[in-house]
């Protein structure tokens, strides 16, 4: 029986980009895919196609039949979402709480209260920046808590979920999207997506750095932040569904351990700044504050750079496909699911430059950024 | 949402061998966003591969 699924089209430069309400998936292809999944979409049968293609094409009838039921076969992969993080419930949230902190973002205060220093442990290298002394009064109480070795998260007395220790890096950023919607007063229904990279600009153009854990994204951040760039975000980049602008996260940036040298003359506080074990990265990292966070410097992106440092290569900055960026930055992503955000996000990305940055010397790398901020 | 920039599948066809028409239906990509957003983690008690970090949780 057919299934109506909803299905969104962009045409990009040379492919199609698709989107699928029912399960939030994107799929890339060409025109004869698309067509076909367009045609079945209004209803068209499998046969009633495969006559249609006959009519239009040369191809002998098997032919035609196998790439209408590998056609097929994709779309009903569509009918399947994806598996949702579980939904936690605690028995009981805590009256009393070990550890409070207090974070000032412009005038919005954020307490948080810790039920142990393991909760403290995650957060703190993020926001200790932000750190203020007691206040008698707040704008939003964040309550983090474990119980049966799932940590809680609690915003203003309502329980926002649970997350394992598997899913640690899930209550990371459901943290982060609680606090930009605090900042800016944007409920979460008014973000296009959450991207895995760091966001900077210049006086003209805004970048975001993309790239595979270990490329240097962050250490190419700080390199740039000293060179004048204004640091937007690192790690977690949240795009507003309506203006398509990157929003000013403060979160403190991670740098390797390994670029401690190199960054040291730019950043002497990093010598005696706490080391940090990210053991399933096989990384340690210092977290450096960024140096002029504003929540008024809300920028339009121009391009996704997919960045590389490769010890003793020359520069190599190409631009790449839009399948190669979109392969890239979809699985890193969190897009949220409604069909208007989705559609954000499909203008917002044919709207961009992609380029791939490959680099050892720092000189050169922050020159060629800045050519692309320009652009 | 169809460009002009695009042929039509006709066209394409046409263009196409048999047997490029069919490595052509294998040539796409299957895109899966993370179902929610996350950040990366930023402790030294323990690692994130899924085991628990031992006393702290007890």
């Amino acid at each position: 029986m057919h299934q109506n699924l909803l299905m969104v089209s962009k045409a990009l430069k040379e492919k199609f980009l698709i989107w699928f309400q029912q399960s939030n998936r994107y799929l890339v292809c060409d025109t004869v895919i698309h067509s076909m999944l367009e045609d079945l979409e209004t209803g068209i049968s499998p046969e009633a196609l495969i006559k249609t293609i006959a009519q239009e094409s040369e191809l002998e009838l098997n032919a035609i039949q196998d790439i209408v039921n590998n056609v097929v076969e994709l779309r009903a992969t569509y009918l399947n979402p994806l598996d949702l993080i579980p939904q936690h419930t605690p028995k009981h949230i805590p009256e009393t709480f070990k550890i409070e902190r207090f974070f000032k973002v412009n005038d919005t205060v954020f307490k948080v209260s810790y039920l142990s220093e393991l909760e403290t442990s995650y957060l703190d290298p993020k926001f200790e920046h932000l750190n203020i002394p007691y206040s008698n009064t707040f704008d939003y109480h964040f309550k983090v808590f474990n119980e049966a070795d799932i940590t809680y998260l609690v915003v203003n007395d309502q329980v926002i979920n649970g997350w394992t220790y598997k899913d640690i890096h899930y209550f990371l950023g459901k943290f982060g999207m609680e606090l930009i919607q605090g900042i800016y007063n944007k409920p979460e229904e008014e973000w296009m997506g959450v991207f895995h990279g760091s966001a900077i600009s210049n006086q003209k153009g805004c970048a975001l750095l993309l790239g595979d854990s270990g490329n240097g994204k962050s250490t190419a951040l700080a390199l740039l932040q000293a060179a004048g760039f204004h640091c937007i975000a690192d790690d977690f980049i949240p795009i507003a569904a309506k203006d398509q602008l990157v929003y000013p996260l403060p979160a403190a940036i991670s740098v390797k351990t390994t670029s401690v040298p190199y960054l040291l003359p730019l950043y002497p506080e990093l010598k005696d700044t706490k080391e940090y074990h990210l053991k399933r990265l096989d990384k340690h990292v210092r977290y450096l504050n960024p140096n002029n966070f504003n929540t008024n410097h809300k920028r339009p992106a121009k391009a996704l750079i997919f960045i590389k440092y490769k010890p003793e290569s020359d520069l190599i900055v190409n631009e790449i496909p839009e399948d190669e960026a979109l392969e890239q930055l979809i699985p890193d992503s969190w897009i949220s699911s409604l069909e208007i955000n989705a559609k954000a996000f499909m203008y917002w990305f044919s709207k961009l430059k992609y380029y791939q940055l490959t680099y050892s010397d720092n000189d050169k790398m922050i020159a060629s950024v800045n050519n692309i901020c320009n652009s | 949402m169809k460009s002009n920039k695009h042929i039509t599948r006709a066209e394409a066809l046409k263009k196409m061998g048999k047997y490029a028409a069919l490595t052509a239906t294998s040539t796409f990509l299957l895109l899966n966003p993370k179902t929610a957003a996350a950040q990366t983690v930023g402790t030294d008690t323990g690692d994130t591969s899924g085991s628990r970090p031992g006393s702290i949780w007890k």
